[in-house]
């Protein structure tokens, strides 16, 4: 007798959510875990749009165009493989949304608008009012609904994931998560977990991400015996709004729209990226824009760099940009700012690129343990191209739900074999830790100590790194690791505690930087967005592999994946391509 | 150096406790917002006369204005922390939670009620399957640009705030919910589920106890425009409950 499979999805963002769709309609009794409410995922502030070579603008762009140019982009340590699939899928998962009900942009006759983005030759990005990530959560999460309501899926929101269970074989068997307004901690057994939480961008002071992408959930697995990969590799954006404690990205595409980003002069404004720029045949990959911008920043005679949307059709702007502007105006008014019709912009960190090691399954290396979307590496190589990250995401979470479906019917013990022994001892241990960690005597505070590693990662693992300033940063975090046993809590309640949860995520956040900060040590080259002043040149011969992080003890150990290049061989410099129109979509 | 704001925070230790205020000294720097404060408070722990205190549980996630989760009232105004500066707020700012959902702590409250409501409208389109299906949908560009307006909605819940007809006679769930309608019904296969959906808003907390205030439109962080959107839907109603009178629905 086939019993229906249990996966549980760690997340409700992009990824997560089309996991849980694709195995609830395959079938599986599917449980998703979300320690935001719907609609509230990271996914749903990322403005870059999507992309898929459906080459409606008679461009001779193809899938096959699509997945070159993403290899190029991640300087050939994307999967290539994998890469290809996902672009071979991309048209039909452009296609899904726009079923959904994602009010893509449209052409005049009505089929979804494509605009072109830095790093690509064809314009195949497609674009939603306000955030095109927030778009696609909206119409996601009405059919996780539509799942709920015909009872093939159950939804565990304000849920934060603690821990995996694991059997005496190391394979995943469950998971622990505590409720966050009541602090019941529980755990659940499952046929498959897939983690679906997004990166760690969120560790980076002054990022163009949210706090919330912690990477929490990460570091648990990777504490638990789950392989990393290029923790070292974050997606840097080349012009982000800057305000008081993080930074706002604005889309790329604005650039390719009659946006510019300029160094302010007295008689003439210097552009650095747009229009005329790329007329130029100046920066085209997003780490080499960011890199153009940041040198304009660090160097005294120019200083500072500010983006002029004014050129931009009106209703492009007011659809791209609207949510924006009140933060634009805001920072602007508090700057003192004279010239309104600018915005101050600097680079920031969008999202990771690293993450769970996965294979083209979206299996990690513990069994019964998928994972997916920014939480996975496996596309992107050392460098995102505009509105491939959307659809990593997607396409990864449909791979890994079908695969987790597959697995889960093909295996003899499920859900309900799990001891309840098993289960009990997962629940006490997270329950001990919580009171341990309530325990805790000592001056330090979570908060602090998260800010502190914020300061850390955006002096050391930002766009020029370099490895004396690697090495001081990782006795840095050692310092933090200790300081964070005499962190105490100043919120004792039992109820809705979000201090006690915030001390487990800096112990975890702290792992993860210590990794990364070891992977960027290690790789002794320069590559897509990590530069080292140190090596600037890439090194192929030794780095043209994946590196592979397992954590075992406190300590880090690495080994180096080889990249199968069968499908496209490594140029000795990423090539600067001719876009088909001139000058953007 | 700088100015600092007093933040006089309307606290709730759990949802059956009694509300109490206190008061936080926050120094100001140029670009800082509401939630940039807030999230100061909890870094120090400290209320205004120096005693130490739990951090303020707030609810937030992009920080960037994208997903409503930050929507409290702000020297009586509801809005969003992550957009609001300290900058207009002058001296001192009163922070209080939205007052139409149950307290969970703080300035947290329970929106669930919101998804709820979504799904008692079946606000979604029936989708055959996640595979791939067939040629682009053609979608007439205008309607299209129309309901993306409408699917921007962040369900921070400032329209039910607003609403005059939000409390406990009506059972009327907020403004929010036409969002979510109007956001399906000129799209090529949301509209298949208009007539399903129009039926289930011509009962009781549905369209006819919208009341008219319009303090939805005036009040929507992300200015999605409700008062037209809420005409459409009275008109388009009409039409369908003639047609459910007649059977041909």
């Amino acid at each position: 007798m086939t019993r229906r499979p249990k996966i549980i999805v760690v997340g409700a963002g992009v990824s997560g959510s089309l996991v849980a769709i694709r195995a609830a309609e395959g079938g599986a009794e599917v449980m998703v875990l979300s320690r935001l409410s719907l609609r509230r995922a990271p996914s749903c502030a990322h403005r870059q749009g999507i992309s898929a070579a459906l080459d409606t603008k008679g461009e001779g762009d193809s899938p096959g165009l699509h997945a070159r140019e993403t290899i190029l982009c991640g300087d050939f340590l994307s999967h290539q493989r994998a890469v290809r699939a996902m672009c071979d899928a991309a048209p039909g998962i452009v296609g899904l949304f726009d079923r959904m009900g994602v009010s893509f942009d449209r052409s005049p006759e009505g089929i979804v608008e494509l605009t072109r983005v830095p790093g690509a030759s064809r314009c195949r990005t497609a674009l939603a009012r306000g955030s095109t990530g927030r778009q696609l959560l909206a119409a996601l999460a009405a059919q996780l609904q539509r799942c709920v309501s015909g009872e093939r899926l159950k939804l565990f929101e304000n849920w934060e994931f603690l821990s995996l269970v694991q059997d005496g074989a190391g394979a995943c068997r469950g998971v622990v998560a505590v409720d966050t307004r009541n602090m019941e901690v529980r755990a659940f057994p499952s046929s498959a977990v897939v983690i679906c939480t997004g990166g760690f961008a969120g560790l980076f002071g002054r990022a163009g991400a949210s706090p919330a992408s912690d990477g929490s959930a990460i570091a648990a697995c990777a504490e638990a015996g789950a392989a990393l990969a290029n923790p070292e590799f974050v997606q840097i954006h080349p012009i982000a709004l800057v305000g008081a404690h993080r930074r706002h990205v604005i889309p790329e595409a604005a650039l390719l729209r009659g946006a510019s980003a300029f160094v302010p002069r007295e008689e003439r404004a210097i552009e650095i990226l747009g229009t005329g720029a790329w007329a130029r045949d100046a920066v085209i990959f997003p780490d080499e824009a960011a890199r153009q911008v940041e040198a304009c920043l660090r160097d005294p005679a120019r200083g500072s760099v500010r983006f002029d949307p004014s050129s931009l059709p009106p209703e492009w702007e007011r659809r791209h940009l609207g949510e924006l502007l009140p933060l634009a105006r805001g920072l602007a008014d508090d700057d003192g700012d004279d010239d309104e019709s600018s915005w101050r912009v600097a680079p920031a960190v969008g999202r990771t690129l690293g993450g769970l090691w996965v294979d083209e399954n979206h299996a990690t290396s513990i069994p019964r343990l998928f994972a997916a979307g920014e939480a996975a590496c496996l596309y992107h190589g050392a460098s995102a191209l505009g509105g491939n990250e959307l659809l990593a995401d997607a396409f990864g979470g449909m791979v890994a739900g079908r695969f987790a479906l597959e697995r889960g019917l093909g295996m003899a013990q499920g859900a309900d074999d799990v001891p309840a022994s098993l289960l009990e001892a997962a629940k006490t241990r997270e329950e001990d830790e919580s009171a341990a960690l309530a325990r805790q005597e000592g001056v330090e505070r979570a908060h602090e100590l998260w800010a502190a590693l914020g300061e850390v990662m955006a002096a050391s693992m930002f766009l020029e790194r370099d490895n004396r300033e690697l090495d001081a940063a990782a006795a840095k975090i050692e310092e933090l690791r200790d300081r964070c046993s005499h962190a105490a809590l100043a919120d004792r309640s039992e109820w809705s505690n979000l201090e006690l949860v915030a001390m487990r995520r800096v112990r975890r956040a702290l792992i993860l930087a210590k990794v990364a900060v070891a992977a960027a040590r290690r790789r002794d080259e320069s590559r897509g967005s990590h530069a080292k002043s140190d090596h600037p040149n890439r090194d192929d011969e030794r780095w043209l592999a994946v590196t592979r992080a397992v954590w075992t003890g406190g300590a880090v150990s690495f080994e180096s994946e080889r990249i199968d290049t069968s499908q496209l061989k490594p140029e000795a410099h990423r090539r600067r391509l001719k876009a088909a129109r001139n000058l953007g979509g | 150096m700088g100015s600092s704001v007093t933040l006089k925070v309307r606290r709730q230790d759990d949802p059956q406790d009694i509300p109490y205020w206190e008061e936080f000294s926050v120094e100001s720097r140029p670009g800082m917002t509401v939630l940039d404060a807030l999230v100061e408070v909890g870094r120090h722990s400290v209320a205004a006369d120096g005693a130490p205190t739990s951090p303020v549980l707030f609810e937030h996630a992009c920080g960037s204005g994208s997903c409503g989760a930050c929507a409290m009232i702000i020297c009586g105004r509801a809005r969003l922390a992550c957009n609001t500066f300290l900058a207009e707020l002058g001296e001192s700012a009163t922070l209080e939670p939205l007052s139409v959902f149950p307290i969970v702590r703080d300035l947290r409250v329970d929106r669930q009620g919101m998804s709820s409501a979504i799904a008692s409208a079946r606000a979604w389109v029936d989708l055959d399957g996640v595979y791939e299906h067939g040629p682009p949908l053609r979608f007439d560009p205008v309607a299209a640009d129309r309901s993306s307006l409408f699917s921007s909605c962040v369900m921070c819940g400032i329209c039910a705030e607003l609403c005059p007809q939000v409390n406990a006679r009506t059972g009327f769930a907020g403004a929010f919910l036409f969002a979510a309608v109007l956001a399906l019904v000129d799209h090529p296969l949301g509209r298949f589920g208009v007539g399903g959906m129009m039926a289930l808003l011509a009962g009781r907390g549905g369209l006819s106890d919208c009341a008219g205030a319009l303090a939805c439109d005036t009040g929507c962080p992300l200015g999605i425009p409700l008062r037209e959107g809420i005409a459409r839907l009275q008109r388009l109603a009409l039409g369908h409950a003639v047609k459910r009178a007649f059977g041909i629905e």
